[in-house]
């Protein structure tokens, strides 16, 4: 009770509510824009808070983070143009919706049920993530490694087509982590001679370079003037936009599939690597195939609609509470979060519950707070944000290389970092270009410590038996799942194969 | 060479690069409590990576291609590398002179009036306006002197 009393002291004040409200303009503004997503305003933000106090500093990530993701939706809608990876689903009905003449109708539900998936995740993180906690401290090294080793699997089984090519990337994230400090015997690893890399490659400034700057080089290289030429001329169209609310009759049908999808969304935001992208994806596909009318869905259905934007925002509850109770990232996002709070002095784990009570707390009503403020503020201005979004990709690439060399030097005052954050702009480019995915080789740089420390730890408590591994029931269940994950894809097509060959 | 084959190489590059040191570092547990050495995650998944890029390189089919380079995409790549030699050169500017604000504003310019082909008047306003946001957030606001 002196925590939760402790934590809205901290968060309502002035200072965090305007820190607060200025990450949720920001990512209003980055989310509606195609071309920058929510990660790479967070990755090129994330710098610059660390100049801030951690309630300031999160208050703005935050608010960033809820708003870039809703406001996907709007380009989605007005422009057939997802404005980030996770409004991809928004774009199948809003679109039709807007040259339906529904525009308005469709950017208010993206607006009131994007908060309403965010509220069911947030409340299911309130209820569940304190029992989970208390829970996680029965874990040991042993479970630890199984964790990390469990959302490297799955950031690789779900990231790209190629299993093969996520286990390269993956297993080169885990190595790049080992440049430095030996993090148990304090041995120099890979540094080259060189005092920068004593404290190893840092993590945020690859996360710049791979979704920042790397996108932006891949935006040029994949730039289609056409398909840029009819979208220009879509813009001009300025279709009317109607009525902004649904009716009462349109609330009480999209009432049941909408609080399915945000506590299905909710679940895969839980799981390690599974971000709002595939959420929406399978979310929008499963109301479709339970839908009273599913020959509506693709062609301007109010229910596909909702059930997208709440499948969105959905995932945002989840992938916090495996970040924040068990220190594995629920989605990129949240993996440069831990390397915030990382940043701040804070583990993520049980620990956090422990000595950071009053900070959780913090987060959760902060997390309530930006859907209430992105909800106000998304209604109010519905119109005006439809017909802002003339900004040419140009000027987004300028400005967003800019500011990749800004925020990068500004983490630790250091050019060796934006050294870092240019080579792995030049991976990311070449990776994404030969269909390489960079979420195995990110996870793999922030898990490679913890994967590492948690083996040899184990290994020292068996005195160098493995059998360790297999003697404890959790770790045993996680491996077991691991082994799942890795192997299912392969079962699932030889038994496809098996049943086309009975059938030929 | 076709495909994933430079991939694979590069990969086992990395690879080699990491077990080969590794065995110097120290593989087995020198101490009491048996804890392996400072070698021993670096060699293992270098191993694994060094397996993953030769099963990849054998996997390359001949026919096998990553895309076609057509005169947009060539004229595209052409921007891209312009684009990256920009920044080199405004760190290099920046390292040599040390004056940042001279060099992201020539980066802002070259990107915008050369790699974009916007007209002087809206690269230098645009650019003046960029980088003057950027010295009050980062320089007034934040005390970030961008010294090298």
């Amino acid at each position: 009770m002196v925590e939760l009393q402790t934590a809205i002291a901290n968060t309502l004040t002035p200072s965090v509510l305007l820190f607060l409200l200025l990450g949720v303009i920001v990512g209003t503004i980055i989310g509606a824009l195609p071309g920058l997503s929510a990660t790479m305003g967070i990755a090129i933000l994330t710098p610059v808070t660390f100049w801030f106090a951690p309630e300031n500093g999160f208050a703005m990530l935050i608010g960033l983070w809820n708003a870039a993701i809703f406001a996907g939706g709007i380009s989605a809608i007005v422009l057939n143009t997802p404005g980030t990876p996770a409004s991809i689903t928004q774009s199948f009905d809003g679109y039709p919706l807007y040259k339906q003449g529904k525009g308005g109708l469709a950017l208010g539900i993206n607006v009131i049920y994007s908060a309403i998936g965010g509220f069911i995740s947030i409340l299911c993180l309130i209820i569940f993530a304190f029992p989970i906690a208390r829970f996680t401290v029965k874990f040991g090294p042993t479970e630890y490694f199984s964790l990390a080793l469990l959302g490297l699997t799955m950031m690789i089984t779900v990231s790209g087509k190629d299993i093969l090519k996520g286990l390269l990337m993956g297993f080169s994230g885990l190595l790049i982590s080992t440049i430095g400090l030996d993090p148990i015997l304090s041995v120099k690893r890979y540094t080259l001679g060189k005092t920068d890399l004593l404290s190893g490659v840092s993590f945020i400034p690859v996360m710049i370079g791979m979704f920042g700057l790397g996108e932006v080089f891949y935006q040029m290289f994949s730039r289609d003037r056409q398909q840029e030429a009819l979208e220009a001329d879509m813009k001009k169209q300025n279709l009317s936009l109607g009525r902004i609310f649904p009716n009462k009759h349109e609330f009480k049908q999209l009432a049941k599939p909408t609080l399915f999808a945000s506590l299905v969304a909710t679940l895969i935001g839980a799981v390690p690597a599974a971000g709002a992208d595939i959420s929406t994806i399978i979310c929008w596909g499963n109301a479709k195939k339970i839908s009273k009318h599913p020959e509506e869905y693709g062609k301007g259905s109010l229910e596909g609609l909702a059930v997208s934007s709440c499948a969105n925002n959905g995932v945002l509850g989840g992938a916090l509470m495996t970040m924040l109770t068990l220190g594995i990232p629920g989605d990129a996002v949240t993996a440069i979060l831990i390397g915030s709070l990382m940043m701040y002095g804070m583990q993520p784990g049980s620990q956090m519950f422990e000595k950071n009570k009053p900070f959780v707390l913090s987060i959760m009503i902060l997390m309530v707070l930006a859907n209430i403020i992105f909800l106000v503020l998304g209604l109010a201005t519905v119109k005006v944000t439809a017909k802002g979004l003339n900004v040419k990709p140009e000027s987004v690439w300028v400005t967003v290389s800019a500011l990749c060399i800004v925020g990068s030097f500004a983490l630790n005052n250091s050019f060796f970092d934006v050294i870092i954050m240019l080579i792995a702009a030049i991976v990311g480019f070449f990776a994404k270009t030969a269909d390489f995915p960079p979420g195995p080789l990110i996870l793999g740089l922030l898990l490679g410590g913890m994967l590492e420390s948690n083996l040899r730890r184990a290994l020292a408590l068996s005195q160098g038996k493995v059998a360790i591994f297999f003697t404890r029931p959790i770790t045993l269940g996680l491996l077991i799942i691991i082994l799942f994950t890795v192997f299912y894809p392969f079962i699932k097509k030889a038994m496809i194969n098996k049943k086309r060959s009975k059938i030929s | 060479m076709k495909g994933n084959k430079i991939p694979a190489l590069l990969f086992l590059g990395l690879g080699l690069f990491f077990v080969i040191p590794s065995f110097s570092m120290g593989l087995l547990s020198t101490t009491s409590d048996k804890v392996p050495g400072a070698g021993f995650f670096p060699l293992l998944m270098g191993l694994v990576l060094v397996v993953c890029s030769i099963i990849l390189y054998c996997r390359v089919k001949e026919t096998e291609k990553y895309f076609e380079l057509n005169e947009e995409k060539k004229k595209n790549f052409l921007i891209t590398l312009a684009a990256l030699m920009t920044i080199i050169l405004t760190l290099i500017l920046w390292k040599t002179l040390k004056i940042f604000y001279f060099a992201i504003f020539v980066e802002c310019i070259v990107f915008n009036r050369f790699l974009f082909n916007r007209p002087w008047r809206f690269s230098i306003i645009f650019t003046t306006v960029l980088v003057g946001l950027v010295y009050l957030g980062f320089t007034v606001g934040l005390s970030i002197n961008f010294v090298v």
